[in-house]
Formats: structure tokens, C-alpha cells, sequence
């Protein structure tokens, strides 16, 4: 399996505060890792440095083999931020909106883009609301409309903060489901940060908990057998996790 | 009276030079609002105030001079976004205030506000001028051409920075252009509705067509839509009633915004 990311050594500091300190990993193709860790752990500012929104103080990160200053090949990204980053109250339409995740691909015809966005909001249950406004639907149904906006890309990395934050159980398990699906099926390679540590045992196969630092990086097997990570989460809440998975 | 209106060359110019602002501003607007970026508008305004008095000062026609400056202020309000880490509205009041206070101080060396002075301050669109029209048309046609050809960047820009970004998108390039566009259309601006006016030519169309959630196109289409009523009967209002034409044109849409605002509760 191909390298995805590769992160070395990364630093970042904000605002005299090392939010970041020495993070070294590697995420490869088809990988689905639950990103975890408590407030202000600086799970957000990982995911942002990686995504090169943020600079890093020292260190190095690599997307699919280029070093992140150097990266171009944006259409195999997509990024769903976590609810505030975005205007909730946007005037749109669903289907602009999930068009727009094609921003960057000009040379599409405008049927092919239409019978594209059409099926993917048939797969996500969206259709019946491809002319609503999205400001209008629910919670959980932005986050279906983000996912759609994300997914049209056809990501070979797709990136999600906190996507199933507030979301109802129902529209969170089919949230889940798609994301197993697409990792499965396409073999896309998915990050997630997450609170939800009992119900992404479900469905990630690595987890990644940050505290500043790295703590752990590995499979959820190792995770249950880590006397280091039972100090962090008790006996009992591990084997909540454990047991979901 | 309508048809007298139009026996007066004066009104004639007057709007159509009002109707390509409100083409203009009615379309950058709803970017502004959208992007928390309202008051960069009233702030450009300040400073553009400062180089008018400046102009004047040197004997040099304002525009001349208001024009670059403005396009600069708005490169240092963007270099203070996004270098210094400074949140949207503490840039915009830094060159705020620096535009007033130096417009105030070179004022006061020129012996005081005079006349030409004051008429930037609250607007003359009925004293403007062929040379301002044929500005204010390259500048409407720029600007549609740049929303037109830049739509679905400009769409994902506003829903969200970050994730623009992530898709390739230029994101710093396109802010720029929004800057650029916006300090020409302020330094245009101020002449017509005045220094003191010229954020409400911005905020209320957009404003006033985010009252009700439509889609992002005629979100766009609603805003010139109020934009061009607020110059209509405000320029009729002013010339029926004797009233400052700037001011006018501003209660114009203000009234819009309100009934807008009562028809959406």
C-alpha cells in the first residue's frame, strides 16, 4: 500500500505555545484512523498543518510522496471542517453547494457534473432536497450535504473534523456507514477527528491519540493491549472502545 | 415629473453613474456580508476621505490621488489579516482611523474644511462628472466579468476559506482582487454618496437580499436589484423633495431593508 501522509518530526508553535510537539507518523492508502485526544489537544491543528493550512514551526510533512509546500494535486484532497468554520446560514441551494466541491475542474460538461451530483445525493438520501436551502435543513443534514460536497471530489484522502459532533443516532450511523463503504469499496483513505471514541471503534481500523504529543499511533488491538493507554482512559472505558470494535 | 427627469442631463448622468454603482456594490456586498467583512467598506471610505483632503491640499483632482491610496489601504488591511494575525474588523478600524485622522489633520493645514471638502463627505452624485461615468462603466464591467469568471471560486470562498483552500483554490490572490475591486468602487463611491454613506451602499442591498434565503445566484440578483431601487428613488426622492441625494439613496435602502425585514418575520 502506497504512503498517503507521511509526518516527521513536526512542530508547531502558536502564539509562544508549542501546540505541537514532535509528531512523527504515516497514514497509508485505504487507512481509516479515528483521531482522538481531549480539548485543546490540538487534534484540529494537526489535521490543518497537514492539510497545509497551517505552517509548521519544524518538521516535516509529506501528501502522497510531495513535500506539502510543494503539493499540487489538490483533487485528491477533500476537507470537511468542523460546523463553525462554515456559514450555516449560507444562501444556497444543496446542489450548488455539493457543485461547488468541484470547484477546481473546469473541464466537465455541466450534464455529466448534474448526473453526477444527482447520484451521489440519491446514494446519501439528498435528492428529495437537492433544491432546498441549505441554511434550512437540519444539523445533521448539513453534515449529509457537506459529505456529499466532499465526496463528489472523489477524495483519495478525505479529512473530517468532528463531523458527527450533535448529530442525531440515526444520521449518525448512516454517516458511518457511508464513510466504511467509500474506505472499503474505493479504498479511500479516511481521517476523522472525533469525541466518539466508542462508536469509531466500530468502524476505524487506527487510532491516533494526541495530547500535544503523539501517545499512540497504531491499530485498535495494540490500543487494547496498551497498559500506557489504560492509564489515560481507565480499564473500563477501554473496554468500551475494545468492545465496539 | 419622471418625464422631466430625464429633460435634465444632469439627473440623466446622475443615474446612470448611481446605477452602475449599485451594479457594483450590490454585487461585491453580498461577498462582504457573507464574509463578516461588512465595515471594510465604511473603513476604506475613511481613508479615502484622508487622500481626497490630500488632494485638495496639493491642488491635484482627488481621484487622482484617492484611487491608489485606497487601493493601498486595502492591501495593508489584507497584509494585516493574514500576516499579523489581526481579526477583519481591527484592521479595518486601524486604517480607520489612520484615514480620518490624517484626511482631519491635512484639513486643518489647508485652513479648514471648505466646501469642495464637505461634498465628499456627504456625496454630489448630481455634480458628477463624464469622466467619473466612463470609470464607474470599466469598473462595472470588470467586476461582473471577475464574479462571472471567478462564480464557483467566489461561491467557495465565502462558504469557507479553509476548504477553498484545501481544493487549490488561490485563495489570497482572489481576496486581493475583492480588495482591489472594492477600494476603486469606495474611492468611485465616495463621490457620489459621500464618505459618510458609502458602507450603507454596501451593506443594505446585500443585506436586505439575505433576508430571505434564496439561492446563491439570486441571493447576487436580489442585491443589484435593491441596490438600483435604493438609487432610483432615492435620486427621486432628492429631486422631488429637495433632499442631499447621498442620503437619499441610503433611506432608500434602508426602507428596502425594513420591509424586507418585516416580510421575512
Amino acid at each position: 500500500m502506497s504512503r498517503i501522509i507521511e509526518v516527521e518530526n513536526l512542530f508547531l508553535n502558536y502564539r509562544g505555545r508549542d501546540v505541537l510537539k514532535n509528531i512523527s507518523f504515516e497514514v497509508f492508502q485505504a487507512d481509516y484512523l479515528a483521531l482522538v485526544g481531549p480539548n485543546g489537544a490540538g487534534k484540529t491543528s494537526l489535521i490543518k498543518t497537514i492539510l497545509g493550512l497551517e505552517n509548521p514551526t519544524a518538521g516535516q510533512i509529506k501528501l502522497f510522496g510531495f513535500n506539502i509546500k510543494d503539493f499540487k494535486s489538490h483533487r485528491k484532497l477533500a476537507y470537511l471542517p468542523q460546523k463553525h468554520e462554515y456559514n450555516q446560514l449560507f444562501p444556497a441551494t444543496v446542489f450548488e453547494l455539493v457543485l461547488s466541491g468541484l470547484v477546481d475542474l473546469k473541464k466537465i460538461k455541466k450534464t455529466e457534473v448534474k448526473l453526477k451530483v444527482i447520484a451521489l445525493l440519491t446514494e446519501l438520501e439528498l435528492v428529495d432536497q437537492a433544491n432546498h436551502i441549505f441554511s434550512r435543513l437540519s444539523g445533521g443534514q448539513q453534515q449529509k450535504v457537506l459529505l456529499a460536497r466532499a465526496l463528489i471530489r472523489e477524495p483519495q484522502l478525505l479529512i473530517l473534523d468532528e463531523p458527527t459532533t450533535a448529530l442525531d443516532p440515526q444520521i449518525r450511523e448512516k454517516f458511518f456507514s457511508i464513510l466504511k463503504k467509500y474506505n472499503e469499496e474505493r479504498k479511500m483513505t479516511i481521517i476523522m477527528v472525533t469525541h466518539d471514541m466508542a462508536e469509531i471503534g466500530r468502524y476505524a481500523k487506527k487510532l491516533a491519540y494526541l495530547d500535544e504529543e503523539l501517545r499512540f499511533f497504531g491499530n485498535f488491538s495494540d490500543f487494547c493491549q496498551s497498559e500506557a493507554m489504560k492509564k489515560y482512559f481507565g480499564d473500563f472505558a477501554q473496554h468500551i472502545i475494545c468492545h465496539q470494535h | 415629473m419622471i418625464l422631466n427627469f430625464f429633460q435634465y442631463s444632469f439627473l440623466v448622468k446622475a443615474l446612470i453613474a448611481g446605477s452602475l454603482l449599485a451594479i457594483i456594490t450590490g454585487l461585491l456586498g453580498v461577498f462582504l456580508v457573507l464574509r463578516k467583512l461588512s465595515l471594510i467598506g465604511d473603513g476604506l471610505s475613511h481613508v479615502s476621505f484622508g487622500a481626497v483632503a490630500l488632494g485638495l491640499l496639493l491642488g491635484v483632482y482627488p481621484y487622482y490621488i484617492s484611487l491608489p491610496l485606497t487601493v493601498l489601504a486595502s492591501f495593508l488591511v489584507f497584509r494585516l489579516m493574514s500576516k499579523a494575525k489581526i481579526y477583519g474588523d481591527t484592521a479595518i478600524g486601524i486604517i480607520s482611523a489612520a484615514g480620518v485622522s490624517l484626511g482631519v489633520i491635512i484639513a486643518s493645514l489647508a485652513g479648514g474644511f471648505n466646501v469642495d471638502l464637505f461634498s465628499y463627505l456627504f456625496g454630489s452624485l448630481l455634480a458628477v462628472s463624464m469622466m467619473e461615468i466612463y470609470f464607474l462603466l470599466i469598473l462595472t464591467t470588470v467586476t461582473i466579468y471577475f464574479i462571472v469568471y471567478n462564480y464557483r471560486a467566489l461561491f467557495a470562498l465565502s462558504f469557507d476559506e479553509s476548504s477553498a483552500k484545501t481544493m487549490g483554490l488561490k485563495t489570497d490572490k482572489l481576496n486581493r482582487l475583492i480588495l482591489i475591486l472594492l477600494a476603486l468602487t469606495v474611492a468611485a463611491a465616495v463621490k457620489a454618496v459621500g464618505v459618510m454613506l458609502v458602507s450603507a451602499l454596501l451593506i443594505l442591498p446585500a443585506a436586505s437580499a439575505l433576508q430571505r434565503t434564496l439561492s446563491f445566484k439570486k441571493t447576487l440578483l436580489r442585491s443589484v436589484f435593491f441596490a438600483l431601487l435604493s438609487v432610483i428613488f432615492g435620486l427621486l426622492a432628492s429631486v422631488g423633495f429637495n433632499l442631499p441625494t447621498g442620503a437619499s439613496i441610503v433611506v432608500a435602502g434602508l426602507f428596502i431593508f425594513i420591509i424586507n425585514y418585516l416580510l421575512r418575520s
